[in-house]
């Protein structure tokens, strides 16, 4: 415990001596305030925002967003690898095929998908599950596939239906590739709701971030980054947590 | 003949269901496709654009940015983690900056970038080293801070100083780990540099898909999409002969 405390007052340490930089290069107009406000300016804009702005709206709106889109990707990969780690005809004419498909940038849906379902919260949804299901999904495969072929034997011999080797076997020894798998596909989820609410202009972080730029508002600009930074860092911090739980019978 | 037995035919089978069921599915006449164009007009356009050259030009703007901002992403990176892994006190100064900044989609800082650089190359340089620069930091450090012990013994012994054990030791012993890196970051920074101009850059592949989608060119816009997965698997393909080519050296060591 004394440990992680110092650990954490580092940190804690090393932030703050980020910010006094950056307020220091701003107090002594080392750059035009135009590129970058001050730390004060972006907590007095955060402050506004959130007491009698619109900025609370829009946080969430692009967390639900984030939070939807990454439960459906990481059910839908779950799902779907296990459907190909357990039935080797489906592993071997789709995994070659995945393959085909992971390589594609996320974001080169996005038009192909405004294409289909216009400017709306589903095309974000779908190019949300689109992009991020391939690490949930490569990560459940592989999970499977390293099964240790002792468990396999004793799933037949106890004669196990398919869904009872998948459940009572095969998940919780998958479990720590699928969790890393789906802490990957949260990152990507933030990104693609911000890049989707960029382009459709739809409430949310994304588009405050553009708005906020063509109206040289900097101080919202850089409230909706750190914004931004923070939700990426608690969501990923509370998976490495629930990991860690679940895990923790492993050592 | 036997190899010909044992030929995995059954992703063919796929594809080509995949492919048929396309074709099916929008071929119907009275379809109006604004939205989506069957595989042979899309192919068609494909061979055009290779045809006419303007695939090549684009294909090299976005390849020309990644690169750029990969080796200036990738540069910083491997410095800074080099660092952090030699020496624990900037390990333990560093973590939390980076643990701050590392979430932030570097999307988002394209409003930021465009402001402060206009559009054009050097923006989307800025923004693909942005999103690179972590992975390396952070693949960079655990590669240093996992060489052999008996190694950093050696230099201790022959009494190397820092920056002479880089490039007589460190390096050589995590070479391998960095091939992975590249590859790792190299998949990032083609993903970046195509949403980039997806979102706004007027420049390369991704700009180029969003004025066929604007457009209502279907098969135009399909015909990219092809093109821009066929260039993420190639450079895929490419680093894994990289790195099966050169990671090799290490192989013997027992």
């Amino acid at each position: 415990m004394p440990r992680s405390l110092s650990n954490l007052m580092v940190n804690v340490a090393s932030i703050g001596a980020l910010v006094l930089l950056w307020y220091v290069v701003t107090a002594a107009h080392l750059v035009p305030r135009v590129f970058l406000p001050s730390p004060v300016a972006v907590w007095q804009s955060l402050v506004a925002g959130f007491t009698h702005g619109s900025l609370l709206e829009q946080t969430m709106n692009t967390v639900v967003a984030m939070l939807a889109g990454w439960f459906a990707c990481s059910l839908l990969g779950v799902v779907v690898g296990s459907i190909i780690g357990v039935w080797p005809l489906a592993r071997q004419s789709l995994a070659p095929v995945l393959e085909i498909f992971r390589p594609m940038p996320p974001a080169a849906v996005i038009p192909v998908a405004i294409a289909i379902f216009g400017l709306s919260r589903e095309m974000s949804l779908f190019v949300v599950i689109f992009g991020a299901i391939w690490p949930a999904l490569l990560a459940t495969v592989h999970g499977f596939s390293s099964i240790e072929p002792r468990l396999r034997e004793v799933g037949r011999a106890l004669d196990m239906s398919p869904l009872a080797f998948i459940w009572k076997i095969a998940l919780p020894n998958a479990t720590p590739d699928i969790i890393a798998g789906m802490r990957l596909s949260m990152v990507i989820s933030l990104v693609l709701v911000v890049i989707t609410d960029m382009i459709t202009g739809q409430l949310g972080l994304g588009s405050l971030v553009v708005l906020a730029s063509r109206t040289f508002d900097m101080a919202g600009l850089f409230a909706g980054l750190c914004l931004l930074s923070v939700i990426g860092f608690i969501s990923n911090a509370a998976l490495q947590f629930v990991e860690r739980r679940l895990l923790s019978y492993q050592q | 003949m036997i190899q010909r037995l044992n030929f995995n035919y059954k992703p063919w089978v796929v594809i080509a269901a995949l492919v048929a069921g396309w074709q099916w599915g929008t071929s119907d006449p009275h379809l109006v496709s604004d939205t989506l164009a069957p595989p042979l007009p899309v192919a068609e356009a494909v061979v055009q654009m290779i045809a006419n050259g303007s695939v090549i030009v684009a294909g090299a703007e976005t390849l020309l940015a990644a690169l750029l901002g990969l080796m200036l992403g990738g540069g910083i990176g491997l410095a800074i983690g080099l660092v952090a892994g030699m020496t624990k006190g900037v390990a333990m100064a560093i973590r939390g900056p980076v643990e701050a900044l590392r979430p932030l989609p570097a999307i988002a800082l394209v409003p930021l970038m465009t402001i402060t650089f206009g559009l054009g190359l050097p923006m989307e340089v800025y923004v693909v080293a942005f999103a690179v620069v972590w992975p390396c930091v952070i693949l960079t450090q655990h590669a240093v801070q996992n060489v052999d012990r008996r190694l950093i013994e050696v230099a201790d012994v022959l009494e190397l100083g820092h920056l002479a054990r880089i490039p007589k030791i460190i390096l050589p012993a995590i070479w391998p780990r960095l091939i992975v890196m590249l590859r790792f970051s190299a998949a990032i920074a083609l993903l970046i540099a195509v949403t980039v101009e997806l979102v706004s850059n007027p420049w390369g592949l991704g700009h180029e898909m969003m004025v066929a989608e604007e457009g209502f060119q279907p098969a135009k816009m399909l015909a990219y999409l092809v093109v821009i997965t066929a260039i993420g698997w190639g450079l895929n393909w490419v680093l894994v002969s990289v790195e099966r080519r050169f990671a090799g050296f290490q192989i013997p060591q027992k």
